[in-house]
Order: structure tokens, then sequence, then C-alpha cells
């Protein structure tokens, strides 16, 4: 007989198993729920021939993987987000040998878990990501004796130093921007700003932040958004949730 | 304003997507804590997620 685990996707509060269960999680297995004082655990059971540990090692290396894995994840804790106002999710495969231990590692983080619910609680994670609008340098002066080659140099060194003052500038700009909408949100988490090949856009990422909005402040928050989009004119401002509290509920202790 | 003006409502990214489910940003960190059994904390390296996921979306490389 194949050996099994219990992958954990969330711990929220008034998790209706109802609505839940029958949604399939990775690996194929239904979705169901764990009742642990007055927490409920969103888990399925997975195969360890997929899940194991030198399993994980395998698939997590092929990117097909990742990804249906990283959707199915994702689907599941939205439909569990959806129906709780308060939901802590776990991060992508975290796998545990039995529902025995999932209640048992709820009991350990017990006070943590209710300490990020209550953090979550009637909020939403919101993407926000700045690019820098590719601007074209205005072209030095010419002197009359542009054609020397002391000429070129100079109107070089003077191209190259401005450009680098402008990127330092547009850094310094785009952080400016940031403290401008932090007050609209309850809490904040700033990511590494994406590679340019990832995002596949000519403009370079000054900022990728991740925003915790109230959820009766959303509309502040917008309006914030288009406040900077006016004051900011050399930043484009992408939005983007919601979002189930990812950054804001993940327990970093072991 | 409401949230439809504002956002973009497609299906996430998949860079989007690990940057939150692995907890860091996907770009800067190496690795993900995978919590094996109770206690048992499996370091596996994304590296060569990470390129894959540059190879795929970039137009030439």
């Amino acid at each position: 007989m194949t050996e099994t685990g219990t992958y954990l996707y969330a711990v929220g509060r008034h998790l209706d198993d109802e609505v839940l269960s029958g949604l399939e999680g990775v690996g194929g297995a239904a979705v169901r729920t764990l009742g642990h004082r007055d927490l409920i655990a969103v888990v399925s059971t997975v195969e360890l021939d997929d899940f194991g540990e030198s399993a994980l090692r395998r698939n997590l290396e092929n990117l097909d993987w990742v990804e249906i894995t990283a959707r199915r994840h994702d689907e599941v804790v939205r439909r569990a987000a959806a129906i709780t106002t308060a939901l802590a999710p776990f991060r992508l495969v975290t796998i545990y040998r039995s529902d025995d231990a999932v209640r048992d590692r709820i009991e350990t983080l017990y006070d943590d878990l209710v300490l990020a619910l209550d953090r979550v609680d009637r909020r939403s994670e919101w993407s926000v990501k700045v690019f820098s609008r590719a601007r074209s340098m205005p072209p030095a002066p010419v002197a009359a004796d542009a054609a020397s080659g002391v000429a070129y140099l100079e109107r070089r060194r003077a191209e190259i130093r401005g450009r680098q003052e402008a990127a330092v500038d547009q850094q310094s700009l785009a952080d400016q921007l940031f403290w401008d909408l932090v007050p609209a949100a309850a809490a904040s988490r700033r990511l590494a700003p994406q590679d340019q090949r990832l995002t596949a856009r000519r403009e370079a990422m000054a900022l990728n932040v991740t925003f915790l909005v109230d959820d009766d402040r959303c509309t502040e928050f917008f309006e914030r958004v288009d406040e900077l989009r006016r004051n900011y004119p050399s930043f484009d401002i992408e939005v983007n949730g919601p979002w189930p509290p990812y950054s804001f509920a993940v327990l970093d202790k072991p | 304003m409401t949230a439809e003006t504002v956002a973009v409502a497609t299906e996430p990214s998949l860079v989007d997507l690990l940057d939150r489910l692995l907890g860091k940003g996907v770009v800067l960190s190496g690795d993900v804590v995978i919590s094996l059994a109770e206690v048992d904390l499996v370091r596996v390296q994304l590296s060569a997620v990470i390129q894959s996921v540059r190879k795929e979306l970039s137009p030439h490389d």
C-alpha cells in the first residue's frame, strides 16, 4: 500500500466543510477539513510517492509540476478565503505524516495562529508593482567643437552620469511613493523587484510591494493609488488582487 | 472608484504566485523550507525552478 501524508493548505475560523469538500486538492485527492479547538485546517491526503522528501526534491525542479501544484494550492486557499474572514494560508508543500500530526502542529502553533488570524481578519492582500517608464535622456547640448574626441568623451561621460543620477532619483522617488501609500494600508511587505525577464516588460520594476488592506478601506486605498498615479507621472503603477493574505499570515517559526 | 476599475482581474502570474507561496521573493531566495512530518525541515534548492521560469518567459535567452 502506498504511504500517504496530509497536505495542509490553510488554517482558519468558521470554515464550512460542505463548501470545501468535493474540491480537488493537489495530487487529485479531495479536500477535507480537520477541527482543532476553535480552528479548522484545510487539508487533503497526498501520496508520499509524489510528495515525500525525495519526490519533492525531484518535483520542485520540474516547473510544470510546480505550476500545477501552486495553482491548485492557490485555488483551494482562495475558495477557503471566500467563505471566512480569517484565514492563515500555509506555504506551498507543507506536509505532515498524518491528520494527528496536523492537529499536534496546530496545538503547538495555537497562540501564533490566533495572532496571525486576528491580524488578517477582514483584510485582503493587494499587490502593487511600480515600473519606471522608459525615459529618453534629453540630448546633451552639442558644443561647437563636438567633432573633437575630447568633446565627444565629455558628452558621453555627462550622459552616463545623467543616467546614473536619473536611476538613483527614480529609486528614491519610488521609495517616497511607497511611503505615501503606507498609511492607506494596515501592513506592508516589500518583495524583491522581479527580474525584467520574468515580467517581460521593457520598463524596470522599481517597487514590488504587497499591502494588507482592510476590506472596508479598499476604496480609500484605490483612491490613494489613483492620486499617486497623478503625483508620480514617471511611474506606471500596477495593482493586482485581492489575494488571500499569503504574505501576512505566513508563520516563519519552524 | 471600485476595485474593478483599478485591479487587473487576470489569472495571477506564476512568479507572483511563487513570490507569495514560498514566503519570500522568489527571485532573491535560493531555497524554500518544507515542513515534513513533525519537526523535519528540508531545504530544497529552487534555483533550477527559477532558471526554468526565466527560460520559459524570456523571449530570447
